[in-house]
């Protein structure tokens, strides 16, 4: 059937998750909500953006109604440096994304409407929730003032602080403008909330370089034992100094005696349904996405065990062609519904950029806006 | 300022006449020197260079081009070498020292191994007692971006090779340079291939494997990053013969390419990415054939008047489709160098560029030769650019 004629449809979710469970569905019942919703997404978007419709049109022969996750289209994430990708009208744009950008560097721009951004603050509710709780936790920013403050660029760094920022009550910023620990806040905060569970946050090469290592450089230790870190963001331009999820982990663990780390894959593009880590240290695709991995160089779908390139879909981008995407990170699948940890969908590991790839700047600590 | 060879202290400004008999001998020398280097039989493009300077090509152009005047060198030469294309340094060197020049070469920063074996091999040759007086005509350097640096040898100068383009050429003109300094400058340029329909139909199969070689070659020998690397393949013929050219055509190619070129991941990203922009940006844009990752074919449903913006890297193509020749006229600008043909003959090509009145095109050669340095290069007749001639009545 053309979709082109096809009326769009109605716009409101039809097949999400049901709430506290974002992780319930096994393979099957997966493909079969999520497929309906991403090729009612493909329609939609098809008709919006004329960039997107050009695409599908060349590249893939026209819309076509598709039976698995792996058939859709799927548009290579930098585009989004290059042109403003958006399916609604600007009148309806309440917000938008980027990545922030080196000198130099374009950025990605993300349009979002309203029921967009909506979406997005549901999923990472119920995603984020999952592993830390509905109640608000204190929370400790490993990041500074700065960075919130600069609401101008609305980076991915701001966007995940912001984010996360609905799990937490009083904010605490562990670094102070020139990224230095900013021991009184620390003591302050922990004097207050560091007997009972803590939520601490940041990017992971923040945490790194400016809260572990600045610890280990003074000789400094803390005492959270309740602290539950979330982390995400990779490395970015500290690749050479990347060191393996044990050494993250253990070395946080000696000098903060923080026990519970949850790492985060995400993309601006496909910001609220992030992958998070389990106990079992494998990144996880909720309900509200799929992972597929796919050989860098023909672009074929490769099986479980074959590092290859990450494809992601989503089904939150309303406002932009944003639901399949082909990113220029490596991973490699593991397996699905097959997780210790008990949770359903696929669970992967992600290995880094490719190589040579431009590095994105979004927690790029040189270029930090002061 | 670094001299990997050669000195700011030894330099001799006094030219020489062209083709002088030690100058032929030393490129010789400097043949033999690589051809016997292990290390440079992985490189193709060194050996190309060795096999061009090799004796019998340098006497036949020696004994076809003396002038029957006298012809002499500028002097001192001043060389910004490219590094896209790290060979063309020595290419640089050699046409400017066989027309009597005394050549300071910048090398690009970036270091490669190319570059590296020519170099040993001149410092072997040169050792030479017999090419002791040549020693002080030779002068590589390398420098970190510098203006006062440039200008200086720009200003003592009497000639300048500039190669990287048409912003390295620029900028350079905007430097003070000695009044009498020639220049020869590679801008930007475009390059292209054209295929008659109803002589591939007519090929054998020993003829088509044979050009599908030669193909490769002008394709992925430089990842198309050359200024005489093909981005565009014009068929020409009626609709009908160039389908079916196509059909036979391209199956047989693609296997072949598929067994010689491996783009790197983050290469076939770039084109994949560049691809999509295009599709994007031009509604000429018709289909794209995406079967293997050696080669994506971009179709274009027409000539547009950007033919030198339709560029493609890493194995990527543009194809066209137009009944004759001369209809591909309109697309060809000073921009346009290299046009790489199958199945025309010389009275043909010649008549195309004498009767078109071509802004553009400097060389017309046949499939699998894009890279082949001549006699001339870009339109230049290097050796005679590079000299002055004395008048003596």
């Amino acid at each position: 059937m053309s979709m082109r004629t096809d009326p769009v449809g109605d716009p409101s979710p039809r097949s999400l998750p049901s709430p506290g469970h974002p992780y319930a569905l096994h393979r099957a019942a997966k493909q079969e909500a999520l497929v309906p919703e991403l090729n009612r997404l493909t329609r939609l978007h098809y008709a919006g953006c004329a960039e997107y419709r050009r695409l599908v049109d060349v590249l893939h022969g026209g819309p076509r109604q598709v039976d698995r996750c792996e058939d859709f289209p799927y548009l290579p994430v930098r585009l989004f440096k290059h042109y403003e990708l958006r399916s609604v009208p600007e009148a309806d744009l309440v917000r938008t994304l980027s990545s922030s950008g080196t000198s130099g560097q374009a950025v990605s721009r993300i349009h979002l409407d309203k029921d967009t951004a909506a979406r997005q603050t549901r999923a990472l509710t119920e995603i984020a929730g999952s592993f830390i709780g509905s109640r608000r936790l204190p929370m400790l920013i490993v990041d500074c003032p700065a960075t919130l403050a600069n609401r101008a660029g609305f980076s991915a760094r701001t966007a995940g602080i912001l984010g996360f920022s609905i799990f937490g009550r009083n904010p605490t910023h562990a670094l102070d403008d020139d990224m230095q620990i900013d021991s009184g806040a620390i003591e302050a905060f922990l004097a207050r909330h560091g007997e009972g569970p803590v939520l601490v946050f940041g990017f992971t090469a923040v945490v790194w370089q400016h809260f572990v290592l600045a610890l280990a450089a003074r000789g400094a230790s803390l005492s959270i034992p309740g602290g539950i870190l979330i982390h995400g963001g990779g490395w970015k331009k500290l690749a050479s100094a990347a060191v393996s999820p044990d050494e993250f982990k253990s070395r946080l663990r000696r000098l903060t005696g923080i026990a519970r780390v949850h790492n985060y894959y995400g993309m601006v593009e496909q910001t609220g349904s992030i992958f998070m880590e389990c106990e079992h240290g494998f990144l996880h695709a909720s309900d509200y996405s799929e992972v597929i991995i796919r050989d860098p160089l023909d672009f074929k779908v490769v099986a479980p065990g074959v590092p290859g390139l990450i494809q992601l879909l989503s089904v939150l981008p309303h406002s932009y062609p944003g639901h399949s995407i082909l990113t220029e990170d490596t991973g490699t699948m593991v397996g699905v519904d097959d997780c210790p940890c008990g949770r359903q969908g696929a669970r992967f590991q992600v290995h880094g950029r490719l190589k040579d790839a431009e590095t994105r700047g979004c927690s790029d600590v040189d270029h930090h806006p002061a | 300022m670094r001299f990997p060879l050669g000195s700011a202290d030894d330099i001799a400004p006094a030219p020489e006449p062209v083709f002088s008999p030690l100058r032929v001998e030393f490129l010789a020398g400097l043949s033999k020197a690589l051809f016997a280097d292990a290390s440079a039989k992985s490189h193709p493009d060194v050996a190309a260079f060795a096999f061009w300077c090799r004796r019998a090509n340098i006497e036949t152009w020696a004994s076809r081009h003396r002038p029957s005047g006298l012809r002499i060198g500028l002097g001192p030469v001043f060389h910004v070498a490219p590094a896209n294309v790290p060979i063309n340094f020595a290419y640089s060197l050699a046409f400017a020292f066989l027309a009597g020049n005394t050549s300071i070469v910048r090398l690009p920063s970036r270091h490669g191994e190319q570059i590296d074996l020519v170099i040993r091999a001149l410092q072997e040759v040169l050792a030479e007692p017999r090419f002791a007086t040549l020693r002080s005509a030779i002068h590589l350097l390398r420098y970190e971006h510098d203006d006062r640096i440039t200008e200086f040898w720009l200003q003592n100068t009497l000639g300048r090779i500039i190669w990287g383009g048409d912003a390295t050429v620029a900028h350079m003109r905007g430097l003070r340079a000695h009044p009498r300094s020639r220049e020869i400058a590679f801008s930007d340029r475009y390059s292209f291939c054209v295929v008659n329909a109803a002589a591939i139909l007519a090929a054998d199969a020993g003829a088509l494997s044979d050009l599908y070689l030669r193909f490769a070659n002008d394709m992925y020998l430089m990842d198309q990053h050359a200024c005489s690397s093909p981005h565009m393949l014009a068929w020409i013929g009626e609709a009908g013969e160039v389908d079916d050219a196509r059909r036979l055509f391209w199956p047989g190619f693609e296997l072949l390419a598929q067994s010689r070129y491996e783009p790197e991941p983050i290469q076939v990203m770039d084109k994949y990415v560049d691809t999509c922009r295009e599709i994007i940006d031009s509604p000429t844009v018709d289909a794209v054939v995406l079967r293997h990752p050696a080669l994506t074919r971009i179709r274009l449903c027409s000539l547009t008047n950007d033919l030198y913006r339709r560029r493609g890297y890493f194995g990527t193509l543009h194809e066209l489709s137009l009944p004759s020749l001369s209809n591909i006229a309109a697309g060809i600008d000073p921009r346009c160098q290299t046009m790489t043909y199958f199945g025309f003959d010389a009275e043909e090509l010649r008549s195309f560029v004498v009767d078109q009145r071509l802004l553009g095109l400097d060389r017309i050669v046949p499939i699998g030769k894009a890279h082949d340095m001549g006699y001339s290069w870009d339109g230049f007749d290097l050796i005679g650019a590079l000299s002055r001639v004395v008048e003596i009545n």
